[in-house]
């Protein structure tokens, strides 16, 4: 069941990559629409793969009745296609799906640091994700983040490539650095009055560059082209492949930060069944954070991404609901942060 | 166990300390690589920048918009575009109009999807300021005499209010009806530069 649960997570992850390029390409679609370029292309022929892309996708919201007639139900279906695509706009940076609004916590709070003003339409649409954080703590990084994705994708990478590279040991990287890089990030924003963090944020990045991607495709040049963030993406892939997996997600990430400070007392969270525990430590093997399962309280590093539970032979470690962690399980959250340094 | 949480501690504090001045001087740079730069060819042909429909003051837009272009999702037009390496007067990852190319149908989508109220929510299209369309008479083919045309005029949405025209089809400008969509601009006839340009008060540098 556990394990189900993280392919799941895979599944919904990689969903939310394919959605940002997705989304765009619709958008796309709707322009060719709303300006009747598509019956032009239609009748011409694709000149181009951009326009090419544009016929697969026609061939998905009109097959009316009588397409070869070119008849009005062919109109009206491309028509209520314009509409619902209109439906879905953005990327994980800010979305709006079918009236639900979605701005991340990153954008929200940087945005107000700044302009130096409270934006109420920007806290409206934090809504979602400061409830469902107060609620499970890091679930963004664990089950939305496409960057997250990649990276973890890059971890089970480095743990398939053959032993003969001889790949240096993992590098630790404290945690703390990512709350660092968040108060100095949002005082030079705010200094500069332009956001900073939003500029090297991955998620923020990933959205931006599949959307620019496709806008040179549909463009005058007709072609797929790549500007300076993917090289940064790349470059910071590799390091994490050949030096230290998960480094950006466990002690770089400013939003990471600001998720995980937030959901610092989260309803839900992984719990150690002392008297099950049989000390074995495969969960330590699993955890994708680097952090110690076995000392029950996991504290603000924990993004609730349930790798642990499947890993457990006695099966100790369950999800358990509670508004106040203990003093006992604060001080062993002390020793797992401790531990997870070394 | 006492002397080894001191050490810690201290460890911390220089960490913290190495993060912020490597992480103040990195953003810096990174903030200063990022300043929009003027590109005469460019500012030729746009001599500043146009903001979708709605958007607040320019210094104030830059400060809100988080660039998540939810604003371009909405362009029922294709108008709306973000600023990339082709644009290094504009600040990167901005939406911005090239009313050489797509002006805006005033169909407001995007004044309603912005999550910052970068852009904020209008209701009539009269209400759009986007910038003014100014003619030059010296290229216009109506003004120098060397044609007839009335393409401005006839694709305004404030035809015969924003634009009116005169003997032989030549075009007038009314700045308080005009909302600066830059439709006249798409559909003006001249090569190169075009005789009616759409122009704003958002400099080419902030």
């Amino acid at each position: 069941m556990s394990g189900k649960l993280q392919w799941l997570r895979h599944l919904l992850r990689f969903g939310v990559l394919l959605a940002l390029v997705l989304i765009p390409l619709l958008a796309h679609y709707r322009i060719a629409v709303e300006q009747h370029q598509i019956e032009r292309i239609h009748n011409e022929g694709a000149a181009n793969t951009a326009e090419s892309i544009l016929l697969v996708v026609d061939s998905i919201f009109a097959t009316g009745p009588d397409v070869e007639s070119e008849g009005a139900s062919d109109r009206e279906l491309r028509a209520s296609a314009s509409a619902q695509i209109n439906q879905v706009q953005g990327n994980v940076w800010s979305f709006s799906i079918f009236g639900l609004s979605w701005t991340d916590l990153l954008a929200g709070v940087e945005s107000m640091f700044t302009s130096k003003t409270i934006l109420w339409a920007a806290l409206w649409g934090m809504l979602l994700p400061i409830g469902l954080t107060l609620l499970f703590g890091r679930i963004f990084c664990s089950w939305i983040c496409p960057a997250g994705f990649l990276f973890e994708l890059g971890d089970a990478i480095r743990k398939r490539l053959p032993k003969a590279l001889n790949l240096p040991k993992r590098r630790p990287v404290w945690h703390g650095h990512k709350y660092v890089l968040l108060v100095v990030g949002l005082l030079m924003s705010a200094v500069w009055g332009m956001p900073l963090l939003g500029m090297l944020y991955p998620p923020a990045l990933l959205g931006r560059e599949s959307h620019a991607m496709l806008d040179s495709l549909f463009g005058a040049a007709g072609v797929i082209s790549l500007t300076g963030v993917s090289l940064f993406l790349f470059v910071l892939l590799m390091v994490e492949i050949l030096l230290s997996p998960r480094m950006w997600c466990r002690s770089l990430c400013p939003g990471g930060a600001l998720y995980g400070v937030l959901g610092a007392r989260r309803v839900f969270r992984v719990k150690n069944d002392f008297a099950a525990c049989t000390q074995c430590a495969a969960c330590i093997k699993a955890c994708p954070m680097g952090l110690n399962p076995m000392s029950d309280a996991l504290g603000i590093e924990c993004d609730n991404c349930l790798a642990c539970l499947p890993s457990c032979q006695p099966d100790a470690l369950h999800i358990k609901a509670g508004l106040f962690p203990s003093a006992e399980s604060a001080d062993s959250a002390k020793r797992s942060q401790t531990g997870g340094n070394q | 166990m006492k002397s080894l949480d001191r050490r810690e501690f201290i460890k911390n504090l220089g960490r913290i300390g190495t993060t912020s001045v490597i992480g103040t001087l990195g953003l810096g740079v990174f903030a200063y690589t990022q300043r929009p730069r003027s590109r005469p060819i460019y500012e030729q042909m746009h001599p500043n920048v146009l903001r979708p429909p709605g958007a607040i003051g320019e210094q104030a837009f830059l400060e809100r918009c988080i660039r998540c272009s939810r604003c371009v999702d909405a362009c029922t037009a294709g108008a709306i575009k973000i600023a990339g390496p082709d644009e290094p007067h504009i600040a990167r990852g901005t939406p911005f109009i090239d009313a050489f190319e797509t002006g805006c149908v005033l169909c407001l989508e995007c004044t309603k999807t912005c999550p910052t109220d970068a852009l904020e929510p209008l209701e009539d299209k009269s209400e759009v300021k986007v910038g003014l369309a100014v003619v030059d008479t010296e290229r216009c083919v109506s003004h120098n005499g060397s044609g007839v045309c009335g393409a401005c005029h006839t694709v305004c949405p404030f035809r015969n209010f924003a634009i009116t025209q005169g003997i032989r089809n030549q075009p007038t400008v009314h700045e308080d009806a005009c909302v600066g969509c830059g439709l006249c601009e798409e559909a003006c006839i001249v090569d190169g530069v075009k005789a009616i340009r759409v122009f704003s008060d958002r400099g080419p540098a902030a």
